[in-house]
């Protein structure tokens, strides 16, 4: 059997988060009521207004650009994109064919323990389109209902090279991508409410060879997962249909999730002809060298460098790294429990485990997070110091994060501070040995179950609040004498 | 120059337009016409020169990113051929 | 002055001095202008209840319009593919004959702003492309110098009959100023950009303006100051603010140097007889103090060619939103795509459907480099010809038109690629340059002379204007109506 290599480029459909549409004032919020948010520029009206470009619009493009290593075009401008839809008000959709805003960058991805550069082609800014809502499936419908409230959405899109080579590559590159592009707060980046659409262009060809084979275009992926199957299914029928010794068609194919397919969609014979050419209503906007610059300035350290960083600086392993670099929000928490409390792996622990997990699990996301940072420090060094145990700090934690007390206040509230005085522990050990013979019987013979049973019955009358290392001291000295 | 039935029904298509035969017809006279004169844009040197595209050398500005006042609702739907309360109704969009 | 019906100027005393009741006035203009649309066939919509409303707030103190608005007393007419939220705005389309705007256009707030009263909203080509008369689906204007000729628009026919001062009306290849010729009225495109063009519902944005007719070059510069200058909701329009043109027409004017293109007379269809009045135009120009230089443009004469391919792709994709959808006329269609081809084949005149399938072929992957991109290539060397040449001259001096307004024995009226009207006309629209046609009436149906100027100098060419004006006696024909008006 022959081996194969997968060729895989991807196009990535980014909202921005913009107050106003790109070319008028409608408000973009989502889950409106259909069609309140149009005006006759956005609706395609006849004798409306002329288009005004959004400032913020191109700023975040901009931004994301250079998040993304690209070069920067001296000025922006636009071109329209003829074709008939339903859901395209003007009979043309406002792109940038011509000059993407952005050229030549590239992500890098982590991938067993190497790291790996995907190309970016471009990035460019245009205009979203409205929804159609069918009665059942599009094919049934009688007819379909028009909103067009997310017309004229600023969208950017992400053009990669084809230089992915795995299902697995293509969910990491999304992931790195959603991560730098929240990083930047340019987009929320929500997969299943739309807000990042993705649709792959898969081909295969005989490992070493360097030619690019037909390729099929593959659309309706709506999450990570969806992408990942998709591009795997897809991958695994061209395999099969070039092992029958036919050709691939070009073509665009649906994933069907409920069904884990992809499906041809109905082939058109006329191949699209959007007779592009630059908009007469928009002239060009030439780029200040100034506003660059300060676009450039307000660019946070990204994930790729933090991760260098926790690994280099901090010392953690990279499994750890990627995890708390892969928010934005998550990497600064992190660093600012680490200026109270410069223990990184400790932290790293504490929070991959307890934080996230809570978190997770309550579907909170880490800016509503009560717990301050300088309390979680706190509290971790209350452990090392032995004002309390690591067991009863796991309490302790549950509590500020449910109430965001500061843990000295719960500690005191609850008086769970250690007994770590060798008096007072040695008198309860001693009842627990007078009330426990059969137990220290069985240690006697060689049972050492038994000590742990011991240290259990020490630890119950104290509440947990023994200092537990002292307990095993005490026990073991009584016990051996 | 002659244009191919086949090529004006594809244009006319892309302008989502049916021709009659008599305009067809017409049409083609038109294009003869056009194609003899139109040969001098092959001929003549344009040199370097820039598609232009606009009648002005200007440039754009932009937009504070603040909202306005979207339509009423029964104002965008006012000029509708179709719709219903709420949006605008669009035959079946599937030939088949 | 001319022996039109009124004069904006006697108006204005007459209301002053209540010599005149809104009654009496409203209905003379109503009827006036009934008897223009019954034998000219000039206007889409005339509204009496809204011409009663603006005479009476003339006459009203309390209200905002005072006299000293500088529009006061005037009338006028907007062609209709200008919104307006009052009358239906139906561009000379079954597409859009029930169609109302949500907004008023910016030249209609101007011109309310400056206290003109707007008659009613003109006939036109179908979305305002050509001007021969054939696809307004309102039927054709007629030329009231000869009702067997078409007026162009009725944009020129009102202004000539007197129904209005002046009046606005689209220019994509020299449309405006072709039916002033027609008419023999003044015409002025200005800059592209001087004129805001929000609320023109255009077919070619990157060549269209809004212009004005009028019939004395005051007139043209009055209605001009009210509208011109720069509106932030149009990103196209001149960042410079417009002078006032009035003032300054007053001054004395330098000597002036005209260019003709040497070739003017290789224009297809071109007429003997406008041989001769233009020579003969020439020498009397030269009797008034405008020299004249023959010039070299080697380009220009492919002006038209090069127009009628951007205005047809620009159109292809401007009129793309005419789908049945959100508003308009729809067609009964199985499916979406057959709703779009039904609603866009019988919604459109059998030209435009032409001339859009015309727009999608010189656009396609085909021939898009070899005619699309080679006709924008060709608009830069044109505007680099007409700059130059502007840059040693005042101005270019050329006829308007080729020919008379087209009708039985001249020719042109039949639908032609490239348009043979825009000859003279289209390099304005290419260049983005203001032009002007003064009116030459000769025996017969008139003729006009067009002044090309230099960007954003209007004021030259109305210098031009006022000059000759001054000099002839422009001969307006009295019109037969009933009723004569005020
Ligand atoms: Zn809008």
């Amino acid at each position: 059997m022959p081996e194969f290599e997968t060729v895989i480029g991807l196009e990535v459909h980014v909202e921005l988060l913009t107050n106003t549409k790109l070319f008028c004032g409608c408000s973009t919020a989502f889950g409106a009521d259909p069609n309140t948010q149009v005006c006759p520029l956005c609706l395609g009206l006849p004798g409306g207004t002329l288009p005004k470009l959004n400032e913020k619009a191109v700023e975040y493009t901009i931004k994301a650009a250079m998040a993304l290593n690209c070069r920067i075009a001296d000025e922006i401008t636009f071109d329209r994109k003829n074709y008939y839809y339903a859901d395209l008000p003007k009979g043309f959709q406002i792109s940038q064919f011509f000059q993407p805003t952005g050229r030549d960058g590239y992500v890098e991805i982590h991938l067993d323990g190497r790291s790996k550069k995907i190309g970016i082609h471009q990035v460019h800014l245009e205009e979203d389109t409205g929804k159609l809502l069918h009665m059942g499936d599009i094919i049934s419908s009688p007819y379909s209902r028009v909103d067009f409230n997310r017309a004229g959405v600023p969208l950017i899109e992400i053009v990669t090279e084809p230089d992915i080579r795995s299902p697995e590559e293509a969910r990491l590159f999304l992931q790195k991508l959603r991560s730098i592009l929240r990083y930047i707060a340019i987009s929320d980046c929500k997969m299943e409410e739309g807000s990042m659409r993705c649709d792959a262009n898969i081909s295969i060809r005989p490992a070493g060879s360097k030619e690019l084979r037909t390729k099929t275009e593959l659309k309706n992926m709506n999450s990570f997962r969806a992408v990942f199957r998709g591009i795997e299914y897809e991958v695994e029928r061209q395999r099969s249909v070039v092992m029958e010794g036919k050709e691939v068609i070009p073509q665009t194919r649906h994933w069907d999730e409920a069904k884990g397919i992809t499906k041809a969609m109905r082939s058109k014979l006329v191949s699209a002809n959007y007779r592009c050419f630059p908009d007469p209503n928009l002239p060009p906007y030439k780029l200040p060298a100034e506003w660059l610059e300060e676009i450039r300035k307000s660019i946070p350290e990204l994930p790729d460098s933090r991760y260098s960083r926790f690994t280099g600086e901090y010392g953690l392993p990279p499994y750890d790294a990627e995890i708390l670099t892969a928010s934005r929000e998550i990497a600064d928490y992190y660093e600012a429990v680490l200026t109270g409390y410069n223990e990184p792996k400790s932290v790293s622990n504490w929070i991959m485990s307890e934080l996230l997990r809570l978190l997770n699990s309550t579907n909170t996301g880490i800016n509503d997070c009560k717990i301050k940072p300088e309390d979680l420090g706190k509290l971790l060094q209350m452990i090392d110091k032995g004002t309390i145990s690591g067991k009863i700090a796991k309490g302790v934690f549950e509590e500020m994060f449910a109430t965001g007390k500061k843990p000295e206040d719960i500690i005191k509230e609850k008086g769970l501070t250690q007994i770590s005085d060798e008096d007072t522990i040695a008198k309860i050990v001693d009842s627990v040995l007078a009330g426990n013979p059969g137990s220290v019987e069985d240690y006697r013979k060689g049972k050492n179950k038994a000590l742990g049973f011991l240290v259990g019955q020490v630890m119950k009358e104290t509440k947990g609040k023994a200092n537990p290392q002292l307990v095993n001291k005490l026990l073991k000295e009584k016990l051996d004498r | 120059m002659q244009i191919n039935d086949e090529e004006l029904k594809n244009a006319s298509w892309d302008a989502r337009i049916k021709l009659t035969q008599q305009e067809e017809k017409e049409l083609h006279e038109q294009l003869q016409t056009f194609f003899k004169m139109a040969k001098v844009l092959q001929k003549i040197d344009l040199g370097e020169a820039e598609a232009s595209f606009g009648a002005i050398k200007g440039y754009n500005t932009l937009r504070k990113d603040i909202i306005e006042p979207s339509l009423p609702l029964q104002l965008s739907l006012e000029n509708a051929p179709d719709a219903d309360s709420s949006s605008f109704l669009v035959p079946k969009i599937v030939e088949e | 002055m001319n022996n039109r019906s009124y004069s904006a100027r006697q108006l204005k005393e007459q209301i002053k001095n209540k010599s005149l009741s809104p009654q009496e006035l409203s209905s003379s203009i109503i009827s006036l202008c009934n008897s223009v649309q019954e034998k000219y066939n000039a206007f889409i919509s005339i509204d009496p209840d809204i011409i009663s409303k603006e005479i009476e707030a003339l006459f009203d103190d309390k209200l905002k319009v005072g006299d000293n608005a500088p529009l006061f007393g005037f009338s006028y007419s907007l062609g209709d593919n200008i919104a307006t939220s009052g009358y239906v705005t139906t561009c000379a389309s079954k597409m859009l004959s029930t169609y109302k705007p949500p907004l008023d256009a910016h030249v209609f707030l101007k011109l309310k702003e400056n206290g003109a009263i707007i008659i009613g909203k003109t006939n036109m080509e179908e979305f305002g492309i050509g001007c021969s008369g054939e696809s307004s689906y309102f039927k054709g204007v007629k030329n009231p110098w000869n009702t067997k000729h078409t007026a162009g628009n009725g944009a020129a026919a009102a202004v000539l009959t007197g129904v209005v001062n002046f009046s606005l009306a689209s220019d994509v290849r020299g449309e405006l100023r072709q039916a002033a010729s027609y008419c023999g009225v003044f015409a002025l495109k200005p800059t592209y950009g001087r004129i805001s063009r929000r609320g023109l519902l255009d077919s070619a944005s990157s060549l269209e303006n809004i212009g004005l007719m009028a019939g004395n070059t005051m007139d043209l510069a009055a209605a001009l100051t009210a509208v011109a200058g720069h509106d932030p909701h149009d990103v196209t329009s001149l960042r410079s603010e417009a002078p006032d043109y009035i003032s300054l027409l007053e001054g004395n004017s330098k000597e002036l140097q005209a260019a003709v293109p040497e070739n003017w007379q290789d224009a297809p269809y071109l007429e003997d007889e406008l041989k001769d009045i233009f020579q003969g135009q020439l020498k009397k120009l030269e009797e008034l103090g405008i020299k004249i230089h023959f010039v070299q443009l080697p380009h220009f004469q492919h002006s038209s060619l090069t127009a009628t391919i951007i205005s047809a792709v620009e159109a292809f994709s401007n009129l793309a939103n005419y789908d049945g959808v959100r508003f308009g006329y729809r067609a009964e269609g199985r499916h979406l795509q057959e709703m779009y081809t039904l609603t866009r084949s019988e919604g459109f005149s059998s030209k435009l459907k032409k001339f859009l399938t015309f727009g999608a072929l010189v656009s396609s992957a085909k021939y898009y480099n070899d005619y699309f991109l080679k006709a924008q290539k060709l608009r830069s060397v044109i505007t680099k010809e007409l700059e130059d040449c502007l840059q040693r001259y005042d101005l270019l001096l050329t006829p308007t038109t080729p020919f008379r307004a087209p009708g039985p024995g001249i020719l042109p009226g039949r639908e032609e690629l490239p348009d043979p009207a825009g000859y003279y006309t289209a390099a304005a629209n290419l260049a983005g340059l203001p032009a002007l046609t003064y009116p030459l009436h000769t025996k017969g149906l008139p003729y006009g002379l067009q002044f090309t100027g230099k960007k954003e100098d209007e004021l030259t060419l109305l210098k031009a204007a006022l000059l000759l004006e001054n000099e002839n006696t422009l001969a307006f024909p009295n019109f037969d109506f009933n009723n004569q008006g005020v």
